[in-house]
């Protein structure tokens, strides 16, 4: 049976990959649209909606795009496939696409893993990867100035201020996704809850999948919030830092202008900012 | 270039000792005869593949993805320059296991040295140095980041050879990167002398050996992992095999 884990970038959806993979009938492809294929990088943030999806070509931007067409198909096909394992595959890109995602690979189950927007926002501004990865600032220029509602537009201003430039992005995606959550009845996981009560909520994740908790699961829950390693994509994170780092890094006035853009998604998902 | 690359390989080579080898998987208990076996002490490097992409002229990157090696993922150190035909690693990576190597890319390269990918029975008796008791490539020791590159302990891949061998004198047989294996997941008992046939079965090929980003259960000699064949990932590499007459009884 095949599901989707869909997260915005830095909320700890590499962990939960992998917390799902160790199980011995999961396996998590990461990120196969935005990590193996070019479109879906060049086109991040282009927004690509559910009446977009055409059968012959996934999408007509792809119509020339043989072999990435062909890419999507045998994908298709493996997660769809019927095969006594649990399959699915984990995004992080492809927010602005998730209607069309939805047609073109339609799974039975979607999680949805959430964090505290000023800690995602800590963590992307203190690794730069707004600027280095992702291009924050010019595909948020560019969603913003065809966005039909003016006062989306009257925002422009704003994209000098990386803090803001992050927590918008954060804000957008974030209403996608809670929207998404809503029509396709997804489960909401918060990366702090997770941390905090880490055996309660994988076994009602593994239960929505239809599956049970591991034993090999519940040892690397054991192991993966007690310290802090790897580089910048690690599945290890201490439960210190996931929750509490960016009060220590963020400013004030930071804060001030995350919670302004950030307030309403974050109250949904029941953080007090 | 394709000789020269042979002989490189060729040099790190270790013959598995011919007899009959006992290898359990999934709980079955497999008898495998060994006539003939070959295999690279250390998982294939940047470096190698690098030589093959050159020497081969395969194409990798078209129609927006790619064949043998996943160069979308701009974390993949193997490039080509801007206006340059050939493939480039920078030099502190020439020593370290390739990564992001799909199935088709690791089949290419075992070909093209005339060698081949292993089957799991094959690639888990060179694991277990012939001994099906034998829990890790080092021994029954629990893992601990001085025997192995896994959990996020260095971060990345490390050069190949850096940890203790098995007693067969095989390197990163658990940890740095995961291995490709040449039968599909649901395939692991079947006849050596068939050829194999994509599955009605789920679309997955066995990978061993678990990886430097991965939790230390994927070391065990005998937990089964597996991948999608069609993309190539940060922790997955692959080493290559020379068998001939061998069989499972």
């Amino acid at each position: 049976m095949a599901f989707t884990v869909l997260a915005t970038q830095r909320s700890g959806s590499n962990f939960v990959a992998e917390l799902l993979r160790i199980h011995p009938s999961v396996d998590v492809l990461n990120e196969p649209f935005s990590q193996h294929l070019q479109i879906f990088r060049e086109l991040e943030m282009e927004v690509w909606r559910a009446s977009d999806y055409d059968r012959c070509y996934f999408h007509r931007a792809l119509r020339n795009a043989l072999e990435t067409r062909q890419f999507l198909g045998e994908l298709r096909e493996w997660l769809t496939r019927e095969n006594g394992y649990l399959l699915g595959i984990k995004e992080t890109g492809l927010t602005e696409k998730l209607d069309w995602l939805g047609c073109a690979f339609p799974t039975k189950n979607y999680i949805i893993l959430v964090r505290d927007p000023r800690a995602v926002v800590y963590s992307v501004l203190r690794r730069s990867l707004q600027n280095s990865w992702w291009q924050y600032r010019s595909r948020l220029k560019r969603y913003l100035e065809v966005h039909d509602d003016e006062n989306i537009r009257n925002e422009l201003h704003n994209l000098d201020s990386d803090v803001w430039v992050v927590a918008k992005v954060w804000q957008v995606r974030m209403r996608r996704l809670i929207d998404f959550a809503h029509r396709r009845n997804a489960l909401i996981v918060r990366l702090e809850d997770l941390v905090e009560s880490p055996v309660d909520i994988t076994a009602r994740m593994m239960e929505y999948l239809g599956a049970s908790i591991h034993s090999s699961q519940e040892r690397f829950l054991g192991e993966s919030t007690t310290q802090s390693r790897g580089g910048t994509f690690s599945t290890m994170r201490r439960k210190d830092d996931v929750v509490s780092l960016w009060k220590r890094g963020l400013s004030q006035p930071d804060i001030t202008i995350i919670a302004a853009v950030v307030s309403r998604e974050a109250g949904e998902l029941g953080y007090e900012i | 270039m394709r000789s020269e690359l042979a002989d490189i390989i060729n040099r790190s080579c270790v013959t598995i000792p011919p007899g009959e080898y006992c290898v359990e998987i999934e709980g079955k208990s497999l008898v495998y005869v060994v006539n003939a076996m070959r295999v690279v002490a250390t998982p294939v490097t940047n470096g190698m593949f690098v030589e093959f992409l050159n020497a081969s002229g395969e194409v990798n990157e078209f129609g927006g993805t790619y064949s043998l090696i996943n160069t979308v993922n701009i974390n993949q150190p193997l490039r080509k320059r801007p206006g340059e035909a050939l493939f480039t690693v920078p030099d502190e990576l020439v020593d370290h296991p390739v990564v992001g190597v799909t199935w088709e890319g690791a089949m290419k390269f075992a070909r093209f040295v005339g060698g081949c990918l292993p089957r799991e029975i094959e690639w888990q008796l060179v694991a277990t140095a012939g001994d099906p008791g034998r829990e890790f490539p080092w021994g029954n020791r629990k893992p601990s980041p001085a025997l192995a590159n896994y959990g996020e302990h260095v971060g990345a891949t490390t050069p190949v050879g850096m940890y203790p061998p098995n007693p067969w004198g095989l390197f990163d047989l658990a940890g740095n990167v995961r291995e490709w294996c040449s039968n599909w997941v649901n395939e692991y008992h079947h006849d050596l002398t068939t050829e194999e046939v994509q599955p009605e079965g789920p679309l997955l090929k066995v990978v061993r050996g678990g990886g430097w980003n991965l939790d230390q259960c994927f070391l065990s000699n005998t937990r089964r992992d597996y991948r999608w064949p069609r993309v190539g990932s940060v922790s997955v590499g692959f080493r290559v095999f020379w068998i001939d007459g061998n069989v499972k009884k």
